[in-house]
Order: structure tokens, then C-alpha cells, then sequence
């Protein structure tokens, strides 16, 4: 026996012992890489480890050295092979099934024993043994330089957020890590450790203290990330940011008490107050032609709101939302942090409703967006307009002298000379230009008066030499922290002197103004929040309208809030506008015609694009040209360019390699817009190996709970197992015959993959290998197996020349076999001939003679079919239910839902459906006309149906 | 502390916010520049005019404003627009479908003139330049651009690469289009103008005549009586003037094409003033620069505007310089001189005249 290895198990029982209790009494917990071994000693302890395990000898006597041999793996971990680097290095590891287990319970027991960290989140729930050892090395080097450049584009917002708890930091990070990799999103699911690492990255006190990290540990980590030099320069713009805020944050934290000392709003509470004010949506008139004009919105981006809670933020990424009046379905998720676009309004939106409606409920932020999101209450809406053809908001209905208006209205206004109707093409209210004279008589002045609005010449304000972000001069100025608080006062040369107040409290008043027009007040330095300024302007005599008055007292409210940094990578207002469709598109999913992008611009511009393959840690392996679009470009443009890429690919196999990807557009000077692509390491998986003729490996990070089962299917046969067996760890197969269907299946995980052997088959060859199958079923259990591999066919992975035509044939076989399932083999052959020639009426009049005996509820169903299938699964579940109900066919909505489910995407019906899908699947095939009407919406809707129903998934 | 400032005080205050270094004056075209900046970024996409009322409202009071200063920030904007701060697009098929044109913020980026030298432009919407802290004081405003120069041994490209600027290659950024001959570049506008409806024609235009002497904005005259083809411009009741080549007879326009023709990238005064100095040089009065020599280089005073793109080469590969009874003038290295000038002959077939 190794006496060496009985020495530092002891010595290093001792040392996480000792670190353990410095730890506890904070609740801070132990990471196994905080060993503080010199490399020299790891190399000493793992060959000693590995003569020991080739002895075949106990190994739990050295179980600590072992977690300590294992995280060292962690930390070198590329995200992609934990098993096969560890297996490579330790030889006579994987001998033994039962060791993945046994190095789990080391795990445990290191946490139990040191109060070890415990693996958080949903990866580490997935990959519930390797979890451990990555987990405790603390930041695997391949995610050194994404946490680098994390904190470097969220440098501003991480900074003031400093003072928070590790876990409120951390939340902060996994936010903001967005564009990342799915392994550092992974990563940053564990918040409280990814927050204790970033207070430590960026406050030069904890790397010595010790009290959340151990030093040795931390500059082990700094010195690897520092070795790229981009790395190096991100943390340090980070750290000098989060230096001067805590600087800042240290000096400011009296702020916000009176003299006494008391605490008058919390900074925080200010912040938020005056983020949610930022909400409002702007309107705006484009005038058309002379008398024409049309109404546009401008919903404000809802980025300083995401920064200030994580949970918002969280929740803005990940639900749709449509804006109301726009006519526009559901906008991508995440689309309100990044400045939206101005948006044509079809119809004037409701002022008692928010201008935002989310797919999804919160309760925080649907209050918010009820009470701030709105337009202005009405009945009438008061727009400037300027000399570009464009009129802006005056939210305060004040009018001036010489300036043209157009009232919008909602009901009907008296008639008056000073009003001429103008069109304005948005539903819902009229319009009357207005034009104010110089000179102004009783006449008009009583019809401002009926308008309520207010006649206002003595008084404007503006800010002095920074223009605002936003401001409606006649009410408020919107500012950054960052910029100078001072404003320009317009008045009469009869005014004689100016008083200010601000928040009812500091005062200033003027020297003389007699003959001047303009004077400028400095508001100091006006922390975050809603600010009210009060001015008086006292005057010798000055007309206001008709009346002479002595003084002019306005009100203005000056917004102060954050500033919006640029994050790289996020472009704001450029003419540049790429939409992912969905919005979160994986590499497998592009390239298998799942997803799609749309690019928006200057009209006849072209887009180069680019697909950018990417490794494990997020360097670039390989950069593939797509080819040119052309502004405004359609879906089929974009399938275009991809199927030409995928026919003109000579090694395939590359995409195998890419651990994710990115979709480059660029445009030039236009801007360049890079779409992330997903990939999900699952803990089961297929990779490929074309060295020797393909061959499949089957990469298995499960905890060896579930034994892993191999299911093949063939092309000819798709839905019956031809070959079952119970995998190995490493299996490897190379698909026989012309290949077919390869599904691995280990408790709750599967992975697919579609092999197509053969290099080159004949005509002949093809035809005789054509899919067989029965033309219908009877039973929901054979329904039910039938949906599992449609849905295995279409999730797999693609290999092999043909494998796309081929499992394409046989997914629209299985899904015929499917339909005549469940609406009669009849009805299979109607849609045939319908989608030969959908346009033809006697086409369409066959498949609605065969929904029912009614031939209402049918026809009814075509009248209203672009109605009816819309974005959003419930609006159309219910859409249904309420014609079906109509017609007695089906009272229920949760089988409405299920037909129409099953009617567009049959291969995710069985996961939605969960346990009860042949329950489910016999009450549809009772009330079977549902199914065939869902299937007749399907049909109508075309290509525009199925875009909008993709979402129901999203 | 809230306190009423003089005029003087109060531009002393916005000064530090528009990072402007000391020695920069009042109203000259760095100062102008960084609040147009600020202004795009809150405005945009706006139209010219909207930028110029916002930027003229927020120096009300602050700064001079003499008849020409409309003139200095519209050339201000021509500038920004060369220089690559702002893009003028047309029929913009995203958010609300802009029809006409517009100003947009170009994104951030970096355009390496020389291992040693990177020109910055693009705006980000709330910030005047997004770099790290420690590049910000190194950034020289140049006229209505911003340069950047290399520290002993320092790798400004990857510099600006890792800040998250895009870079645009010196000869994607300069590229000069496709280069054809005065014949053919009026052939091709007479052919676009034979499938334009002759009942659409509008009234109320200005044209530019070549027969008329002077400088260039006193060339442009009402349609009266001419004759022929003609550069056009026509106000709008609202918007930016629609640019437009007219044929007319008698002072009556018969066929109008707009500008720019369809497909065509450039902005309409671009097509616009291309097409006339093919035009003059085609009628055997081509337009003329002057040509000052200095020790460094050379200054050249264009007595006509230049599109977009050649300003922008000899923005970048020189600088602009104070006009000099020009419309624009360009100081040049001796490096690059013979090539530009070169340029200017065999694109735009311009004539040197001595000053």
C-alpha cells in the first residue's frame, strides 16, 4: 500500500477540515479545487492513484484524494467529454460501472464532512455525477474568458450592483449571460457561486481575506485567465468600473437623508420610481400627404427596468409580447430590452389598457406596465407639428403662438374656423389641424378653453447644451445621471426675474432678466429619481393670451434616471434589424430547416451571411459562407441559402465537432448582427466519426441509473424496431444496410440520430427501400407509439448523404398513417389532393364535406381560419371550443387544445401530452371531427399558420 | 446646489459631458459634432431637419447663431455622414416601413487606417463613445470625426476588436464603386428616366444649371425656361427636398426619375451630383478644383459637392479643412495625393485649376 497517498489524504483531511471551520460560522461552503496543492504535488498524487487503481485495489481509504484528482479534471473541462478525458487519463477506470456512482458519494461526502458546495440548477441536475467535480472546480478554464467578457459588457450595471448578496450578483451574471454558450449559461445557473466568484473578481479585499475563496485558488484562476490577453484587459476595465462605483456607492450613502440624518426615499426605491416613469410610450403623426397622416408608436425600451430586479429581467427574456394597436402579432422574446422599433399604429390604442400586453403573467410587471405603459388618458391628444413633416406628443395640451397642432380625438369636437379636418389613417379616432396665430382673439381662446387647452408664451424650458433624451418642452426633460443637470429657460424680455424650486425644497432665484430672453438654472447634480421644478417667472406685465399678468408659475417634471450602456453586440436604431424566427435557434435547427432569420433595412440592400461554428469554449472552428440576402428578405430567402449551403457541403461532419454556433449578418456600414445558436450538451448523445467509414459513438454522462437501451429503425420499416440491445458506455455502431433510425434511450434521456450509410444508391436501390407502412391503426396505445417516432425521427441528428430527403419521406409517411389514424384513411387522400392545388374551391369543398355531417361547422371553420389559428395556443383553443360548442360538436377546451396540438406539430404532442396521450388520443378519436377540423384550419393557413403556431412551442 | 449661470457658465458645464478637451471652441465643428452625437442618439431615426432643431434648441442661448449656422450643421451632418456616425437610408423595410429617408446611427466601429491609426465612428444610442475608460482621454476629435493612435507596441486592433467595436476593413469602408464613363453614367439615368410616367411630374422644382456662374448654391435656379436635362431638387412640404433628374422643355418638366433609381444604394444628392458632373463634363465645362501645396501635402478646394464615398477617402486617407471659397476642401498627404487627385479626373472628370 502507498504510504504517500495515506500522508495527503491526512494532510488534506486536515486542511479542508481547518478550512471548513473557518467557513461555517458564514454559511460560506467549501470547493474542493481550494486543495492548495503546487502542480508538482497533483502530478505526484495522481500517478500514485493511478498504480492503485490498476492494483485493483480499494480506493475509498483515498477518497478525498480522488475528488481532489477529479476536480482537477473539472477544471480542465471543455464542456463537451468529462468520461472520456477522465477514462484517458486513468486507466482500469472504466472497468467498473459502479465507480461513477462511487465517485458521486465521495462528493457527497466531502460536502457533508466540509460543508462542500452542493451542484445547483438544472444542468447539474441533468448531469447529476460530473456536476460534482465541476461544480468544485470553482471556474473551469474554458469559461475563464466568457466570465471575463461578461463583466466587461455588463461592467456598469454589475457595478452597482456590488453590494448585493453573492446570489443577487450572480442572478445579475446569468441574466446577462444571454449570448453565451450553453455551458457557461449552464455555469451561471449556480447564482450563489457564480456571485461569490465575481465579488471576488472584482473586489481586491476577499482575494485576501479568504473568507469566500481561498487566495491560492483565486489567483490560480486570475493568473489562467489572464494569460489571454483580451481576458486580462476585460477584468481590468471591469474592476476599475467597479472601483470607481464603490467609491461612488461609499460616498453616496447619505444620500437620500435629510439634515437629520433620516432617510428620505431609498435609492433604490427612486431608481425604480423614475425607471417605470420611462415606460411611457411615445406617439407620433407622419404626415402622408397634405392631409393625410399616419400614427406611429414608439414603446421605450424596458432595459433599465430589467436591470434593476433579475426577475424582470428574466421574465423579459423569456415571454412574447405584442403591442397593442400595431396589428402585429407576438414580438420575440427579450424584444423590449433592446430600444424596439417604432411601430405603425393601425388602430389608436385603449388609454385605460397597457400598450404591452405579455404572452405570459407577472404579476409585478403587469402592474407596472398597467399603471405606466399607457398613453396619455384622452379624449383628446395634442401633437406639434414640426417642419419634417413629423408631429411629437405635447403631453401637458399646452398650445403656442405661431405653432401648428393636430388634435386627435376620440369623440367628436365642435365646430370651429380655426379647425380643418385631416385624415389620419388609424382606427378608432378623427383629427383636426389646428394652427395657433400670433395673435390670438376671443374666439380662439374660448376654443382652447373647450379643448382644455392651455394657452401658454411666457415660459419654455429646455436643457442647455446636452440635449435631452427625451423631452416635451412644454412639461419634461428626461436625463442620465451621467449628464449635466441644466436647463435653459425661454421667456419674454419684460421678465424681470426667475425663482426655482426643486422637490418643494432648495431654492434659487435670479439677478435681473429685464431684456434678456433667455436665462440658464443649474439643478446641481440631481441624483435618480422623478424630480418636480417649480419656476416662477415674475414679469412687467406680459400678455398671457388675452389677460396681462404680473407672474407665470409652471410646473416640470425632470426624469433622472440610469444611463443605458451599449453592450457590444446590441445595436440600437440602426437600419440594421435581424429577427430570429424562432427566437432562440439551435446550430441543428438551422441546418435542418427549423428555423429561420428575417432581415429588415434599407430596401435593396445586400446582407452577407455567415455561419460560425463554434467549440466548447466558445472558440471559433470554423467559419461556413451562406451567401447573400437581399433587403427585405423572406423566409424562403433564407431557406435558399441554406439548403444551397447544405447540397454544396462536402464535409458534413464539421457541424458534429461545433459545440454551438453563431449566425453572422452583416451589412456593412449598416452593422453586423450576430445570432446565437443553441446547443444543449444533454447527458446522452450521439457523435460521429467518419475516419473509417461512418460510425456512431454514443456519449453517455448519465450517473448509470438506467441502463441504455439502442433502438434501430430502417428507412423501409420507420416505425418498428428491427434491432434492440442493451448499449455499452462507449458504444459504437456502424449503421448497416443503407442505415436508418438510431435511438439510445437511458431512463429519461434519448438521443436520435438519422444514419444514411450509403454513399450512392440507385434508383432502383431507393424505390425498393421506400417506407412500408400499414395505412392506418386502430388503438391509442399504436397511435401513441406511432407520435413517439415521428418525434424521434424529427428531433435526430443527420448523417450521411440523403439522410435529410430520407427522413423527410419517412416523417410525412408516418404523419399520413397518423392522420388516417385518427380521421379515416379517406380523409388521408383528400389532403393529398388538396395540397396538390390548394387554391382549387372543389379541393377545399372535399375536405370540408368530410370534417362532418354538418357542413356548417366546416365551412364556418374556412370562413374564419386566419382568425382562428393565431399565435398565441389558448386565443385558438378557445377560438374553437366556441365554434365547436356552437355546433355540439365538443364542449371541451383541453381536447380543443389537443386536436390542434396534434393537428400542427404531432412529433411534440406526445411530450405536451405527457403520461395520459393514449387517454388522450381515444377521447380525440370520439369526437374525431375536432381532429379533422384542426387539421382543415392547418391546411388553410398554409405557411402563414404554421409561423404563427411554431410560437405555441416557444 | 441649484444656481442661475451665465451663457458662458452654463457651456462650461456641457462641456465635460460632451468630453470635449480644452481648446476646443464654442460652435466649431468638434463641439457641433458631439452634441449632434448626443442628439442622434435620442432622435434617431428622425429626419435631418428634426436633428438640426434639436441640437439649434439645445445651444439656444448658449452659442451665436448667425444666418449661416442652418449651412454649418447642414455640412455638419454631411460630415457625420462621411465620416460614418450617421447613415442616411432610404425605404426602410423595418419597425414602421420608413418611406423616404431618414437618418439612422451607424453601430459602433473602428476602420484601421494604418497599423498605428484607427478611425472611430458609429454611435451607441446613450453614450458618445463606448470604449473602456482608460481609451477614452486618447481620442482625438478631428473635425466632425474622431481618431484614435496606437501606443508604442500596442495592437489598436485587437484593442478596439475586444472593446466590442466592429471593424470595417479601410477598403470595404473606401471602397469606390464601379467605375464608368460620363457617357454611359448619363445613358443610363436618360434610360431610367424613358420608363418614368410622363403624366407624374410634379412642379415646383429647382435645378442645377451649369450655365449659370457662380458658386454652387446660387446655380441652382427656379424652373423657368430651359431646356434639356437637368439635376433637380424639390421641396417637400415635409421631409428632406426629393432629389430628381428632370427633362424638360420650355421650362416644363416632361419626365422626372427620382433619385436614387431603384436598387441603387447611394443617397439621391450622391446619384444626383455624380450624374451632373457627367453631365458638364460631357457639355465640355467640367467642374473644376484648386489645388494649394503645401509642405506636407496638398489642399484641395472643390467648388462642387463629391458623393459620399469620395468625401469620405479623402476625409480618411486626409482630412477635411476649413472651406476656402469651396464647398468642401480636403487636405492630402503627398503620400496619398497623386492616387485622390487621379480619382477625382478618371471618376468625376474634374478639372485642376490654379488658386
Amino acid at each position: 500500500m502507498d504510504n504517500e497517498l495515506d500522508r495527503w489524504q491526512s494532510k488534506l483531511e486536515a486542511h479542508f477540515s481547518a478550512l471548513a471551520a473557518i467557513r461555517e460560522p458564514d454559511g460560506h461552503t467549501v470547493f474542493a479545487i481550494e486543495h492548495d496543492l503546487t502542480p508538482l504535488e497533483l502530478d505526484d498524487i495522481a500517478d500514485r492513484l493511478r498504480k492503485v487503481i490498476r492494483l485493483g485495489v480499494y480506493l475509498s481509504k483515498h477518497w478525498l484524494l480522488w475528488v481532489v484528482y477529479a476536480v482537477e479534471i473539472g477544471y480542465d473541462y471543455d464542456g463537451e467529454e468529462y468520461w472520456p478525458s477522465f477514462e484517458r487519463r486513468t486507466k482500469h477506470w472504466a472497468g467498473d460501472a459502479y465507480r461513477r456512482q462511487q465517485l458521486r458519494n465521495w462528493f457527497a461526502r466531502f460536502q457533508l464532512t466540509y460543508s462542500g458546495a452542493v451542484p445547483t440548477g438544472a444542468w447539474a441536475q441533468q448531469f447529476s455525477i460530473i456536476a460534482w467535480p465541476v461544480t468544485h472546480a470553482l471556474l473551469p478554464k474554458d469559461l475563464q474568458s466568457q466570465l471575463a467578457r461578461v463583466l466587461y459588457e455588463h461592467r456598469y450595471a454589475i457595478a452597482e450592483s456590488l453590494d448585493a448578496t453573492a446570489v443577487q450578483v450572480g442572478h445579475l451574471i446569468a441574466v446577462s449571460s444571454y449570448g453565451a454558450s450553453a455551458r457557461f449559461r449552464n455555469f451561471v445557473e449556480q447564482e450563489e457561486l457564480t456571485g461569490r466568484i465575481v465579488i471576488a473578481l472584482l473586489s481586491g479585499q476577499a482575494v485576501d481575506d479568504g473568507d469566500s475563496i481561498l487566495p491560492g485558488a483565486l489567483k490560480r484562476i486570475i493568473a489562467d485567465l489572464e494569460l489571454s490577453s483580451e481576458a486580462r484587459a476585460w477584468l481590468k476595465e471591469a474592476r476599475d468600473v467597479a472601483s470607481k462605483a464603490r467609491v461612488r456607492l461609499a460616498n453616496g450613502a447619505n444620500a437620500g437623508r435629510n439634515r437629520h440624518g433620516v432617510l428620505l426615499h431609498d435609492p433604490a426605491t427612486r431608481v425604480a420610481a423614475v425607471e417605470a416613469k420611462c415606460l411611457k410610450p411615445k406617439l407620433l403623426l407622419r404626415r402622408e400627404s397634405t392631409d393625410t397622416w399616419s400614427a406611429a408608436i414608439e414603446v421605450p425600451s424596458f432595459a433599465g427596468l430589467a436591470a434593476l430586479n433579475s426577475q424582470y429581467a428574466a421574465f423579459l427574456r423569456s415571454t412574447r409580447c405584442a403591442v397593442a394597436g400595431t396589428g402585429a402579432s407576438w414580438n420575440t422574446k427579450g424584444w423590449l430590452l433592446y430600444s424596439p422599433p417604432r411601430q405603425r399604429l393601425l388602430e389608436w390604442p385603449n388609454p385605460a389598457k397597457a400598450v404591452v400586453r405579455f404572452e405570459r403573467f407577472s404579476d409585478a410587471i403587469s402592474h407596472l406596465v398597467m399603471s405606466e405603459c399607457r398613453t396619455s388618458p384622452g379624449p383628446i391628444w395634442l401633437f406639434r407639428v414640426d417642419e419634417d413633416g413629423t408631429a411629437a406628443e405635447v403631453l401637458g395640451l399646452h398650445i403656442r403662438a405661431g405653432c401648428t397642432y393636430i388634435i386627435v380625438h376620440s369623440h367628436d369636437l365642435l365646430k370651429s374656423e380655426h379647425l380643418a379636418a385631416v385624415q389620419l389613417d388609424c382606427h378608432g379616432v378623427k383629427a383636426h389641424a389646428l394652427h395657433v396665430p400670433e395673435k390670438v382673439d376671443e374666439s380662439f381662446l374660448r376654443l382652447a378653453k373647450k379643448l382644455e387647452l392651455r394657452f401658454t408664451r411666457t415660459l419654455r424650458v429646455w436643457s442647455a447644451g446636452v440635449p435631452a433624451l427625451r423631452s416635451d418642452d412644454e412639461t419634461s426633460i428626461e436625463w442620465t445621471t451621467d449628464d449635466p443637470h441644466c436647463i435653459g429657460l425661454g421667456h419674454d424680455d419684460t421678465c424681470m426675474r426667475i425663482t426655482a424650486q426643486i422637490d418643494g425644497g432648495a431654492t434659487a432665484a435670479s439677478s435681473s432678466t429685464l431684456g434678456r430672453r433667455t436665462s440658464f438654472l443649474n439643478l446641481g447634480r440631481l441624483g435618480a429619481g422623478v424630480h418636480t421644478l417649480q419656476v416662477v417667472a415674475q414679469y412687467q406685465g406680459a400678455s398671457e393670451g388675452l389677460q396681462t399678468v404680473d407672474s407665470v408659475k409652471a410646473t416640470f417634471i425632470i426624469l433622472v434616471r440610469p444611463p443605458r450602456r451599449w453592450i457590444p453586440g446590441t445595436e440600437a436604431h440602426t437600419g440594421l434589424v435581424v429577427t430570429p424566427d424562432p427566437h432562440e435557434l439551435s446550430l441543428d435547427g438551422v441546418l435542418n430547416g427549423r428555423g429561420h432569420l428575417l432581415v429588415s433595412g434599407p430596401k435593396g440592400r445586400q446582407v452577407h451571411c455567415t455561419l460560425k461554428l463554434l467549440g466548447a469554449s466558445g472558440d471559433v472552428i470554423a467559419v461556413d459562407d451562406l451567401g447573400d440576402l437581399t433587403i427585405p428578405s423572406s423566409k424562403d430567402d433564407w431557406f435558399d441559402i441554406v439548403r444551397e449551403h447544405v447540397e454544396r457541403e462536402t464535409d458534413p461532419d464539421h457541424y458534429q465537432h461545433a459545440s454551438s454556433g453563431r449566425l453572422v449578418v452583416d451589412g456593412g456600414e449598416l452593422g453586423r448582427a450576430e445570432i446565437p445558436l443553441r446547443h444543449s450538451v444533454v447527458p446522452l448523445r450521439w457523435k460521429t466519426d467518419t475516419t473509417k467509414g461512418l460510425e456512431l459513438r454514443l456519449v453517455d454522462d448519465t450517473a448509470h441509473d438506467h441502463p441504455v437501451e439502442l433502438r434501430v429503425a430502417t428507412f423501409k420499416m420507420p416505425s418498428t424496431i428491427v434491432r434492440r440491445h442493451t448499449a455499452g458506455q462507449a458504444e459504437r455502431v456502424k449503421p448497416d444496410g443503407h442505415g436508418g433510425l438510431y435511438v439510445a434511450v437511458a431512463g429519461p434521456y434519448r438521443a436520435s440520430i438519422v444514419a444514411c450509410a450509403s454513399m450512392r444508391m440507385s434508383l432502383n436501390e431507393l424505390r425498393e427501400d421506400q417506407p412500408e407502412l400499414d395505412s392506418y391503426l386502430e388503438d391509442g396505445e399504436s397511435v401513441a407509439a406511432l407520435l413517439g417516432w415521428i418525434r424521434d425521427w424529427e428531433r435526430a441528428m443527420l448523417v450521411g448523404p440523403l439522410s435529410a430527403q430520407r427522413r423527410s419521406l419517412a416523417v410525412k409517411l408516418l404523419t399520413d398513417q397518423l392522420f388516417a389514424s385518427m380521421c379515416g384513411p379517406d380523409w388521408v387522400d383528400a389532403e393529398r389532393w388538396f395540397k396538390e392545388r390548394p387554391a382549387d374551391v372543389e379541393r377545399r369543398e372535399l375536405l370540408e364535406g368530410l370534417v362532418n355531417h354538418y357542413p356548417a361547422f366546416a365551412i364556418g371553420l374556412s370562413k374564419d381560419a386566419e382568425q382562428m389559428l393565431t399565435s398565441s395556443i389558448e386565443e385558438s383553443a378557445n377560438h374553437l371550443l366556441g365554434h365547436a360548442i356552437r355546433y355540439r360538436e365538443c364542449g371541451d377546451v383541453r381536447l380543443c387544445e389537443a386536436a390542434l396540438r396534434l393537428a400542427t406539430s404531432p412529433g411534440r404532442f406526445a411530450d405536451w401530452a405527457g403520461a395520459p396521450v393514449v387517454r388522450l388520443l381515444n377521447d380525440l378519436v370520439r369526437v374525431n371531427s375536432l381532429v379533422r377540423g384542426a387539421r382543415l384550419l392547418v391546411l388553410l393557413t398554409g405557411e402563414g399558420g404554421r409561423q404563427r403556431t411554431d410560437g405555441w412551442y416557444a | 446646489m441649484m444656481d442661475f449661470l451665465s451663457s458662458a457658465q452654463a457651456l462650461e458645464v456641457a462641456r465635460s459631458r460632451l468630453a470635449l478637451p480644452a481648446g476646443v471652441l464654442a460652435r466649431s465643428q468638434e463641439h457641433l459634432a458631439q452634441v449632434a452625437r448626443r442628439a442622434a442618439g435620442a432622435c434617431c431615426p428622425c429626419s435631418p431637419k428634426t436633428l438640426k432643431r434639436v441640437i439649434s434648441q439645445c445651444l439656444e442661448g448658449l452659442v451665436e447663431s448667425p444666418e449661416t449656422f442652418d449651412a454649418q450643421l447642414d455640412e455638419l451632418l454631411e460630415a457625420m455622414q462621411s465620416g460614418g456616425d450617421l447613415l442616411e437610408l432610404s425605404e426602410v423595410t423595418s419597425g414602421e416601413a420608413l418611406p423616404g429617408t431618414w437618418l439612422f446611427l451607424a453601430p459602433p466601429s473602428f476602420a484601421m487606417v494604418n497599423k498605428a491609426e484607427a478611425r472611430i465612428f458609429g454611435l451607441a444610442a446613450e453614450e458618445l463613445l463606448p470604449l473602456p475608460a482608460p481609451l477614452l482621454p486618447r481620442v482625438k476629435l478631428q473635425g466632425a470625426g474622431r481618431v484614435l493612435n496606437a501606443e508604442p507596441n500596442e495592437d489598436l486592433q485587437k484593442v478596439l476588436g475586444s472593446a466590442g467595436l466592429r471593424e470595417l476593413s479601410t477598403n470595404a469602408w473606401l471602397r469606390t464603386p464601379e467605375r464608368v464613363s460620363a457617357t454611359d453614367l448619363v445613358a443610363r439615368h436618360k434610360s431610367n428616366l424613358r420608363a418614368a410616367d410622363p403624366s407624374d411630374v410634379g412642379q415646383g422644382y429647382r435645378v442645377f444649371d451649369s450655365s449659370v456662374r457662380g458658386i454652387y448654391v446660387n446655380r441652382w435656379v427656379e424652373l423657368n425656361r430651359q431646356t434639356g436635362l437637368f439635376l433637380a431638387r424639390r421641396p417637400q412640404a415635409y421631409g428632406a427636398d426629393l432629389w430628381a433628374v428632370v427633362e424638360a422643355i420650355d421650362g416644363a418638366a416632361t419626365r422626372v426619375g427620382t433619385l436614387p433609381r431603384p436598387g441603387v444604394v447611394h443617397r439621391g444628392c450622391d446619384e444626383g451630383w455624380w450624374l451632373q458632373l457627367a453631365m458638364d463634363a460631357l457639355a465640355g465645362r467640367p467642374q473644376e478644383f484648386r489645388l494649394r501645396s503645401g509642405v506636407d501635402g496638398v489642399t484641395v478646394d472643390l467648388t462642387f459637392p463629391l458623393p459620399l464615398w469620395a468625401q469620405r477617402r479623402l476625409e480618411v486617407l486626409g482630412r477635411r479643412t476649413e472651406r476656402n471659397n469651396s464647398v468642401a476642401s480636403f487636405w492630402l498627404p503627398h503620400s496619398v495625393a497623386q492616387e485622390e487627385l487621379r480619382l477625382l479626373d478618371e471618376f468625376f472628370w474634374m478639372k485642376q485649376v490654379t488658386s
